[in-house]
């Protein structure tokens, strides 16, 4: 069996030939597609922000060098640059996105245990989408994309080991986020709910 | 959240960070198995195994339409089709080694004729 093409040969091809471009929309549509609605939150803006995406790179290919910046991470680049414009125009923020791919169950047949996954889950897409942009993307790529260290940087545009140093600050802000919101939240159901000797008196 | 769980959280939160013995230990066991005894025993490191585990379980991947993916990519295809390879791009290799092709007969000739030249006004 041949090797799969190159993503670099893949785009000279494109270069000569635009109607090779189906095979960069291919390998990449479902990657873009992921990136995109997770940042964003909801499929009809994902799939809009993709098909852009892909209309931009399309328009453009013929710009791309290899200066040591791979395909991918210019085509990230794209998407990166359309979803900013899009939370710029959008300037309110989701409260709760992300809300039926991801999560598990009939709403109405969902067994107690789903439910409390579900609902976990959604207190931590909330405080993910609560992070700073950069870190959000940083996420995405790790976790989503499932990318190396050094694939992130390439796309971020950043050292491996700025991208190290930023993933593990993420974390912990993130940890101490859902710990100090936690507190919070059971804060407010103690003094929403009367308690025993709040009764007896 | 049970009390105990609030407490232990609390507690946890109590013990300060050593961040950079932790991002140590992150970046060289990310990946290893969750059930290391000797991380359990630490509940700042534990938390963030933890944390992981539940961001893996919900930051996953997922898969566009079908219908969406097929429509995207033959609009894509037809527009591609549309696009025009450029003049220079289509022929501009063409156009490099003909103009040196013809550069290097007009050469060869010029030299031809200087030589015939030459040799006419000799002979006069």
């Amino acid at each position: 069996m041949s090797e799969p093409e190159s993503d670099l040969e893949l785009v000279k091809r494109v270069k000569k030939d635009p109607s090779a471009f189906g095979l960069v929309y291919e390998r990449y549509v479902t990657r873009i597609y992921n990136y995109v609605y997770y940042r964003v939150g909801n499929h009809h803006d994902a799939e809009d922000l993709t098909s852009r995406v892909f209309h931009r790179a399309l328009t453009h290919i013929k710009d791309y060098a290899d200066r040591g910046v791979p395909f991918s991470a210019w085509l990230y680049r794209i998407a990166h640059n359309l979803v900013a414009n899009w939370h710029r125009d959008h300037a309110r923020r989701q409260d709760l996105a992300l809300d039926d791919v991801t999560l598990v169950g009939d709403p109405i047949e969902m067994p107690e245990w789903v439910a409390e996954s579900n609902e976990q889950r959604r207190w931590l897409l909330a405080a993910i989408r609560g992070l700073p942009e950069e870190r959000q993307e940083l996420l995405i790529l790790k976790f989503v994309e499932q990318m190396s260290n050094a694939e992130v940087g390439q796309i971020m545009g950043r050292t491996e080991g700025a991208i190290k140093s930023l993933y593990h600050r993420t974390l912990i802000a993130l940890r101490d986020e859902l710990v100090q919101s936690a507190a919070a939240n059971s804060a407010r159901s103690d003094e929403s709910t009367p308690t025993g000797d709040a009764v007896e008196r | 959240m049970t009390d105990a769980e609030r407490s232990h959280r609390a507690s946890a939160r109590r013990i300060p960070i050593d961040e950079a013995e932790l991002e140590a230990w992150l970046a060289e066991t990310l990946n290893l198995p969750a059930d290391m005894p000797r991380l359990l025993l630490d509940p700042q490191t534990e938390s963030l195994r933890r944390l992981m585990q539940n961001m893996r379980e919900t930051l996953v991947p997922i898969e566009p339409s079908p219908n969406f993916v097929r429509d995207l990519g033959h609009s894509l295809t037809v527009l591609a089709g549309q696009r025009p390879v450029p003049f220079r791009q289509r022929y501009g290799r063409v156009i490099v080694f003909g103009l040196a092709a013809a550069g290097s007969v007009v050469s060869v000739v010029s030299m031809g004729a200087y030589w015939y030249l030459r040799r006419q006004s000799r002979s006069l």
